[in-house]
């Protein structure tokens, strides 16, 4: 993309990449914000970009730059959700006493969970797969599966709480 | 109400949500998240705003906003370049008059711990010099810079 077709490409699509912002991060200043920088990385990486796909590419970073924005902001909500990095995806804890009848309620629970994550909770806590062979399966990025099983993990350990 | 379908991909139900703007913020999150990588899912959100009457939210327009980051950016990697082109200049000038040969002398052709004090402190003024020298220059074509970009965007 030639700086000429960046800035026509800004003019055409401001509106479309405010208004997906907006859609996800329901902050108006916010929505500016990430708007901007969705066109500010479009031009850093600019050289990288087929014209024929401008629009999904845009919406694409601006996803990106609304989902990184919802990562910090769901954080400051909910303590309980840490860093990529610190996510623990090991398996369930052994502190949960797993009798027969214990491993049949929680194999109840998993298939019972609702996308998105059922899917790389019965891959990992059933079949025993890894974050990679999980991802490329799913084709979903492995940070993504990652934070979904810290999620999935969270849901199971306060059913299994309830239950308690 | 179910966001997703069982196969993962977003459901009619989930695209709705966002566009009508019922997701809570852990929904949004998850949606934000499957949009970020799933091509077919952007497609069909994409369809779906295309299909969207205009909101009745007025929508900011940002190309100035963006137009006049992208100049700033510009002039900032123009003065950087240029700051290292006078840094260089500098440290070979100071290389070539001598500076470092004269505190070698003070040695007489002996490496002693005199000779390394000598060119330890040389070199010490020399980039201090230069870095004042730098700084002058850094705030010189600042204005420069501003002055271009003033009437570039006027
Ligand atoms: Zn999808």
């Amino acid at each position: 993309m030639t700086i000429k077709e960046w800035k026509e490409n800004v003019m055409q699509y401001e509106r479309l990449i405010f208004t997906i912002c907006y859609q996800l991060v329901r902050d108006y200043q916010e929505a500016q914000n990430l708007t901007q920088e969705t066109f500010l990385s479009a031009y850093t990486h600019r050289e990288s970009c087929d014209i024929t796909t401008v629009k999904p590419w845009l919406s694409k970073i601006a996803a990106n730059k609304a989902k990184d924005y919802l990562k910090s902001a769901y954080f400051r909500h909910d303590r309980g959700e840490i860093s990529y990095e610190q996510q623990d995806t090991s398996p369930l804890p052994e502190d949960i006493f797993l009798d027969r009848e214990g491993a049949e309620k929680i194999k109840c629970y998993i298939e019972a969970l609702q996308e998105p994550y059922a899917l790389v909770s019965r891959l990992f806590f059933l079949e025993e797969k890894s974050v990679a062979e999980i991802s490329l399966e799913l084709q979903r990025p492995r940070k993504t599966v990652q934070t979904q099983l810290y999620r999935a993990k969270k849901i199971l350990q306060e059913k299994i709480k309830g239950d308690g | 109400m179910e966001l997703f379908h069982r196969d993962g991909h977003i459901s009619q139900e989930g695209f709705q949500f966002l566009i009508e703007e019922k997701a809570d913020l852990l929904q949004r999150l998850e949606l934000s998240e499957h949009l970020s990588f799933c091509e077919e899912c952007m497609e069909k959100y994409l369809n779906h705003l295309d299909e969207m009457q205009e909101p009745s939210r007025q929508i900011p327009s940002i190309q100035a906003k963006v137009f006049q980051a992208v100049t700033k950016k510009k002039a900032i990697k123009k003065r950087d370049y240029l700051m290292t082109v006078v840094a260089a200049c500098i440290a070979l000038m100071l290389w070539s008059s001598g500076v470092f040969q004269w505190g070698a002398r003070m040695g007489c052709g002996y490496p002693s711990e005199t000779m390394y004090n000598q060119v330890f402190l040389m070199s010490q003024k020399a980039n201090d010099f230069s870095w004042k020298l730098y700084r002058g220059c850094h705030g010189v074509i600042d204005k420069i810079n501003w002055k271009g970009d003033y009437y570039e965007n006027k």
